[in-house]
């Protein structure tokens, strides 16, 4: 008998209850098989619902000579609820409570359970209880930031336009249903009822700030909005002086820069390409014409437009570059730069400048 | 021999005829380059021949970094592009040549990316052996005897980009032969060697470098390497020292330097927004340049909202704008108010100074002490 009892002490203390022995009775309320019962709990029902309960009653062979009684007091930073319930001889008393976390709050849900026994034999009995339960909004984790390249990666030198976000539900059984709350039009998700989601811009934001707005929700409890933005290449800046050296009997003129993004930070590495309008002769010349082109993988923050031409047959001749250079012009063409792909025409357009070439050398202007 | 007959009618027919090329172009990667090469050698190119998108040479063998090929021995090397190259003879040169092994012949590795003309495929190197400063043994690793040569180079050579070229290739190169290059050219009689060595320890974070840049004016600011330094104030200078961080907060607020410098200071201060930094950055708020108030006003914000120190390795991935655990500044009010760079605050300029200004005055008892 001994033995059951503890495994019985053991069950309860698993599941939340607890046993209380009867003191010794004046009449016949109790033996060894009375048992005083007390049970309470905090439930995560559902993502947005809590369940608070807590119970007393009496089992043995006279548990029909025993009314319980409950009372119940719930707190969140602060008492939500407090009621007593008493039930019927045999009864089983109850006191409980739903709450949904969205409109009371989330914290530390904690009931206290008061729970008294009374016998007709003139018996009484009481025991307290506790129970709680951390209820957390769901949370998402991740980059904060992405690129805008125009549509497309540039996974070489390790630019992406797309970043995986990660929920946390924080125990609430829904899987997370995601949202984007604030210029939706930036960005799309991979997927909206799901624990990672794929972040892809489809629109640069209005400058390095956080304009996008990402949020979860579990059954309607939502999550802090996750702050986002959608970063691009920005503009480009002269990282020093042209240098022009000669090349056989004409000239090589190499022009550098740095490529700035909106949060005006260096960018290394990242894929570009130029491309070209229409041509316009600044005098008579025979002069061929480059073909645009894009470049990857370079390594530092510099990059240069390298522009060369050897034609001493040519009408005009090219020379070597000059002391003071040459300011007779030959030729010029719209240029315009774009960032995040080699490929002509792809990216983000950067900057647009006049590329002119004059006798010994060639500048963007 | 194709090269060879090539020259021939070149010089028979007496042609010169050039085609352009142009496109962009950058610094290879000196580490993929040695790990790709089988054979890294100083030599000396002989003779050759180009045209179309093609160039084949013979180079002469003086120093082998890598690969089994015996110093003295020749090889033929040809290069491939999807440039034109025009057609002419190439020039003799001496260099340093990555060069990957095609079945039984040479294919040179460009130390250039980008359609280039042959002259940017190979570092120029000063003819004789390398200074005793910077001599190595054959048995050394492979990126110090590179870091030996590169140093030789920049030490040695007075060509136009080069210093520039060496500089970024010198910068990959793990080696402490590295920093004893960058020491050597900050001591140079000439500033814009001086000026590259400065750069060079400014990235490792030297603040000593840093100090002593700022005993070099107006001499330094005046010669074109002097963009070196500032690019690496600008994107590589991150030490949360509180000496280097002061120091930073002298040239972003001292309205006598060169401007270039100053702004690379104010970016440097708000990259890192320690806590030692915001004194600087809240006297930037009211600076009369707008590059400085807007550096101001995203180191301010990058401070409250605890995020990381923005490094050169954390562009590209981002991470310098994720969001850590909120840092005990952090409201929904700083969140809203944080914006870095020109377009995020030109429009709207005086609601983030007027902001971030409140702000400073509501906590700076906390953060000064």
């Amino acid at each position: 008998m001994a033995r059951r009892r503890s495994l019985l002490r053991l069950i309860c203390a698993i599941v939340g209850t607890v046993l209380l022995a009867p003191t010794v009775s004046v009449g016949q309320c109790s033996d060894g098989s009375t048992a005083l019962w007390a049970s309470r709990n905090v439930v995560r029902q559902a993502g947005n619902q809590v369940w608070e309960y807590a119970q007393s009653w009496v089992e043995g062979n006279y548990y029909l000579y025993w009314i319980p009684r409950v009372t119940g007091t719930v707190t969140l930073n602060g008492q939500i609820h407090y009621g007593t319930n008493t039930a019927g001889y045999g009864g089983i008393a109850t006191t409980q409570w739903y709450d949904a976390p969205s409109s009371v709050g989330v914290g530390l849900y904690t009931i206290y359970g008061f729970h008294e026994y009374g016998s007709d034999c003139g018996q009484y009995q009481y025991q307290n209880t506790v129970a709680s339960l951390l209820v957390e909004r769901p949370t998402i984790s991740g980059p904060n930031a992405t690129w805008w390249l125009g549509g497309g990666s540039d996974p070489a030198n390790g630019y992406y336009n797309g970043a995986t976000l990660t929920a946390d539900p924080k125990g609430a059984p829904e899987t997370p249903y995601w949202s984007v709350t604030a210029n939706p039009s930036k960005v799309s998700l991979s997927c909206s009822v799901c624990t990672n989601s794929v972040v892809a811009s489809a629109q640069p934001s209005a400058g390095c700030q956080w304009d996008v707005a990402i949020k979860i929700s579990v059954g309607g409890l939502d999550s802090n909005l996750f702050n986002f933005q959608v970063n691009q290449p920005s503009y480009l800046v002269s990282s020093r002086q042209p240098v022009d050296t000669a090349q056989g009997g004409g000239w090589y003129s190499k022009i550098y820069y740095n490529t700035k993004d909106m949060c005006n930070n260096y960018m290394s590495s990242i894929a570009l390409n130029e491309s070209f309008g229409g041509w316009v002769n600044d005098q008579a010349n025979n002069w061929s014409r480059p073909t645009a082109g894009g470049a990857s993988g370079f390594t530092d923050y510099e990059w240069f437009d390298g522009i060369w031409l050897d034609c001493a047959t040519c009408t005009p001749p090219t020379m070597n570059p000059q002391t003071p250079l040459s300011a007779s012009a030959v030729d010029h063409v719209s240029q315009s730069w774009r960032m995040g792909s080699a490929v002509v025409g792809s990216g983000v357009l950067v900057q647009t400048n006049v590329f002119q070439r004059y006798l010994d050398h060639a500048r963007h202007q | 021999m194709n090269w060879k007959i090539g020259v021939v009618l070149y010089l028979l027919c007496g042609l010169a005829v050039g085609d352009p090329s142009a496109g962009p172009g950058g610094l290879a990667s000196i580490g993929r380059l040695a790990a790709t090469a089988d054979l890294i050698a100083v030599g000396d190119l002989k003779s050759g021949f180009q045209t179309g998108g093609r160039a084949v040479f013979s180079l002469e063998l003086d120093r082998v970094l890598k690969g089994s090929q015996t110093p003295g021995s020749g090889i033929q090397v040809e290069w491939k592009t999807h440039g034109n190259l025009g057609t002419s003879a190439l020039p003799p040169a001496r260099g340093l040549w990555f060069i990957k092994q095609a079945g039984t012949s040479w294919e040179l590795l460009s130390v250039t990316t980008g359609e280039v003309p042959f002259s940017d495929t190979y570092l120029p190197l000063p003819a004789g052996p390398v200074g005793n400063i910077f001599a190595y043994a054959p048995s050394d690793p492979l990126g110090d005897k590179l870091a030996s040569e590169l140093a030789n180079a920049a030490v040695g050579l007075d060509i136009p980009d080069l210093g520039f070229r060496i500089l970024g290739s010198l910068d990959q190169l793990t080696s402490p032969v590295v920093s004893k290059a960058y020491q050597q050219l900050s001591e140079a009689s000439a500033a814009g060697r001086r000026a590259l060595g400065f750069a060079g320890l400014i990235r490792k974070g030297d603040l000593a470098a840093l100090a002593a840049v700022s005993q070099q004016f107006p001499e330094m600011s005046l010669v074109p390497e002097f963009s070196a330094v500032v690019s690496a104030v600008d994107g590589f200078f991150r030490s949360t020292d509180p000496a280097a961080v002061a120091l930073l907060g002298q040239f972003a607020t001292n309205g006598a330097l060169p401007r270039p410098l100053a702004y690379a200071a104010a970016h440097a201060l708000r990259s890192i927004h320690t806590k030692e930094a915001l004194p600087y950055l809240a006297t930037l708020l009211d600076a009369p340049e707008n590059e400085l108030r807007y550096e101001a006003i995203g180191g301010m914000a990058a401070f409250a909202n605890n995020l990381p120190v923005q490094r050169p390795d954390n562009v590209a991935n981002l991470e310098y704008l994720r969001v850590q655990s909120p840092g005990p500044f952090t409201t929904e009010d700083t969140r809203a108010h944080l914006a870095l760079g020109r377009q995020a605050l030109e429009h709207d300029e005086a609601r983030y100074l007027n902001y971030w200004r409140a702000w400073w005055a509501r906590n700076k008892s906390l953060l000064v002490r």
